[in-house]
């Protein structure tokens, strides 16, 4: 070998482009012999989804649905009979509120009926009295359900008409019969109101709410597990043998943004496509979601790369990244609305970017909102990932260089 | 701690390829290098030799661009090198402490990798990663993956990714830690190759042995102050140890002893089973008269060895304590 003078083929930017390339090239090849990461990326989101979608497409034979009966008069004690003798239901007695609720956000039921007090007392006073139905907001209501519910209802709706005109047509006491008269004339038919409260909009379609939560929830998984290479990077001095050639810290910077950011990216791609190929999700925009999923992976990216830059092990990190991600997800609304979450919970997953991301996907998917209507979404969301990048940017650079 | 005023032991700035000044780091409290000065000349291999902890990893970091110092300056074939300077570190191929390689990649994509960071593409890139694999014997092993590697095969790509780009200065920090002594001797070797095809090496260890073995001129340190500088023997006689000479008589010893005690340069001689043992100031010098000295009384001299104050003595006489303490 001959020593010469090094000689510098490329330069400048073309030199840059290069280093950067090479630096993402690298952690591509990394990630495609890496069986667990593949795992994370290309099969465990349509695993889930698939999940979901299943049971959206077909539900289950018998639905769960809980029953809460604040009245055990006549109409009310006749409702719950009716219920609990349908076949196509398996009921489920709740005698409080809180325990019905917590049963159906973590799945137990698929929908709950609730008796209001005094619905005896109010319709013998002519009044609409409103019997609330809860729906599983994850999986979305039943459609037998549904179905077998307002039958029952109704039917008994039916009923008590009925006795009102027999009633008003009957030897009843003339005080009673008057009374009822009376109300049936001021008020005409009354009428049992089933009402859906499920917490979230109408226009609610639990397969988008689904893909849309995994898109989410999947790219930023993706990109904090990713946090583990670059920590390895760190650890093993190949940032620091990289920072003593011929380039600038911010072109190696960029490389490794790069490169977790390609990898962010191509799994949101991914739920997208495969998310509308194998389950046939309409995703309404292309270019508000491609908007969103930019700006997400851009801040799963600065997460990655804080995390990254803080962490000493790779081990360490691969271990804080998987529950992190759900944790996250969990809080920013991506496994349910955020809508059914107690107030203090909503304001916590404000903080997150996943609730302004779901946000954004929600509205594109669900209420065909285009870019305009998302703006505020994707405001937050691209602070978020500039805020994230610039603060992990400064922490990478005070790691490698300190 | 004992201290030796050294005389004009740096290469000239001038024809240096390297050569920093009044270095200073601190982390915090606690000072890592502490005014450190010298140069390496082209063609010249340097030894920077210290314990661990000693600043020589940071004194590294520092002249390679990885760190800004708090005080002083580096000189890059004479353009200065700071952590935001770019073209002089193309004259550096930097060798970390730690085996940089990527584990899951192949030697061959390794080196493309190192390649293309330092700016080479194409057929040259393509040629230089061909001659890196040459270079660490890992030909055949071209397309296995890195963590399949034995740790000396790991160090000596770890080498040729730092010498891609042909850099006019090989700067190794502590090489073969950690390496099996056939792979530590491969490296040493191809170190040397390297240094007598006329690369500037910058070569930093705790193993005096190694420095002894390798380097021109050898820089100690310790508590991040370069305490001495020098080519080995000056260093060695700048510290006034004299040299033990040990020789095997066939006949009288104790006529002998006192006989060599006349001498020139002799600073003692006992008797020792089997023979006589000296101190002495140049004790190879001194092997015709102690020849001639032992023929004079009617003895032979059947064996004569001469052991040189190493720089572990060095070592020991300026800062009071072992390399490897």
């Amino acid at each position: 070998m001959t020593p010469t003078a090094g000689p510098h083929p490329a330069a400048g930017r073309t030199r840059g482009i290069q280093v950067v390339a090479a630096i993402i090239r690298a952690n591509l090849t990394r990630l495609s012999r890496d069986r667990l990461g593949l795992f994370f990326i290309l099969l465990l989101p349509f695993l889930i989804i698939l999940l979901f979608g299943v049971a959206a497409a077909d539900g289950p034979a018998s639905p769960a649905v809980g029953l809460l009966a604040h009245d055990d008069a006549a109409v009310a004690t006749a409702l719950v009979d009716r219920l609990q003798d349908a076949e196509e239901l398996e009921v489920v007695r709740y005698g409080d509120r809180a325990q019905l609720e917590r049963a159906l956000r973590r799945g137990r039921l698929q929908a709950a009926v609730v008796l209001p007090h005094g619905l005896d007392a109010a319709l013998r006073a002519d009044e609409t009295v409103d019997v609330e139905l809860l729906a599983d907001p994850s999986g979305g209501l039943p459609a037998v359900a549904r179905s077998v519910i307002d039958r029952i209802v109704a039917e008994e709706s039916a009923r008590i008409e009925a006795g009102r005109i027999a009633a008003a047509t009957s030897g009843l006491g003339a005080d009673e019969a008057r009374a009822m008269a009376a109300a049936v004339d001021r008020a005409g038919e009354p009428e049992v109101v089933v009402e859906t409260v499920t917490a979230v909009a109408d226009d609610y379609d639990p397969l988008s709410q689904s893909a849309a939560g995994n898109l989410v929830l999947f790219v930023f998984i993706t990109s904090l597990v990713g946090s583990s290479a670059l920590v390895e990077t760190r650890r093993l001095g190949l940032s620091r043998r990289m920072l003593a050639a011929p380039t600038s810290a911010r072109t190696v910077l960029l490389g490794e943004a790069s490169a977790r950011f390609a990898v962010a990216l191509f799994q949101g791609v991914l739920v997208v496509v495969g998310a509308s190929m194998l389950f046939g999700v309409d995703w309404q925009d292309p270019l508000a979601v491609a908007l969103i999923v930019v700006l997400i992976s851009l801040a799963g990216t600065g997460a990655a790369m804080l995390m990254g830059a803080r962490f000493r092990n790779a081990e360490q990190a691969a271990t804080v990244a998987v529950p992190m991600g759900i944790g996250l997800g969990m809080l920013g609304g991506c496994l349910w609305p955020l809508e059914i979450v107690p107030a203090p919970l909503q304001a916590i997953g404000r903080l997150t970017p996943h609730a302004w991301a779901m946000d954004g996907l929600t509205a594109v998917t669900m209420r065909g909102a285009g870019v305009p209507d998302v703006l505020g979404a994707v405001t937050v969301l691209g602070v978020y990932g500039a805020a994230l990048l610039a603060v992990a940017a400064w922490q990478l650079r005070r790691a490698l260089l300190s | 701690m004992a201290t030796v005023e050294w005389a004009g032991a740096s290469a000239p700035v001038g024809a240096a390829v390297v050569a920093c000044s009044g270095l200073r780091k601190a982390f915090g409290e606690r000072v890592a290098v502490d005014g450190v000065s010298f140069a390496i000349a082209e063609g010249e291999c340097y030894g920077l030799l210290g314990p661990n902890g000693a600043g020589k990893t940071t004194t590294i970091s520092l002249l390679c661009g990885l760190l800004a110092p708090d005080a002083g300056e580096v000189l890059v074939a004479g353009a200065a090198l700071t952590p935001r300077t770019i073209a002089p570190k193309a004259a550096i191929g930097y060798v970390p402490q730690e085996v940089a390689l990527y584990p899951e990649l192949t030697a061959r994509e390794n080196l493309v990798f190192f390649g293309r960071i330092y700016g080479l593409r194409g057929a040259r890139l393509r040629a230089r990663a061909a001659w890196g694999l040459e270079l660490a014997g890992l030909t055949d092993r071209a397309d296995d993956k890195v963590d399949s590697f034995s740790g000396g095969m790991k160090r000596r790509l770890n080498i040729a990714a730092g010498l891609l780009h042909e850099p006019r200065l090989l700067v190794l920090d502590e090489p073969t830690v950690g390496v099996d002594p056939q792979s530590r001797n491969a490296i040493l070797e191809t170190v040397a190759q390297l240094s007598a095809e006329g690369l500037s090496v910058l070569y930093t260890s705790h193993y005096m042995e190694e420095v002894e073995r390798l380097c021109d001129r050898v820089g100690i340190i310790d508590e991040g102050r370069l305490v001495a500088e020098g080519a080995r023997h000056d260093l060695v006689a700048a510290i006034g140890q004299a040299d033990r000479v040990e020789v095997a008589v066939d006949g009288q010893a104790d006529p002998l002893v006192r006989a060599y005690r006349d001498l020139d340069n002799v600073l003692d001689a006992t008797a020792v089973p089997g023979g006589i043992a000296l101190n002495a100031v140049g004790g190879a010098r001194l092997l015709p008269a102690l020849v001639a000295t032992a023929g004079s009384l009617g003895a032979t001299l059947t064996s004569v060895e001469v052991t040189e104050p190493n720089l572990e003595a060095v070592f020991l006489h300026l800062t009071g304590k072992a390399l490897r303490d």
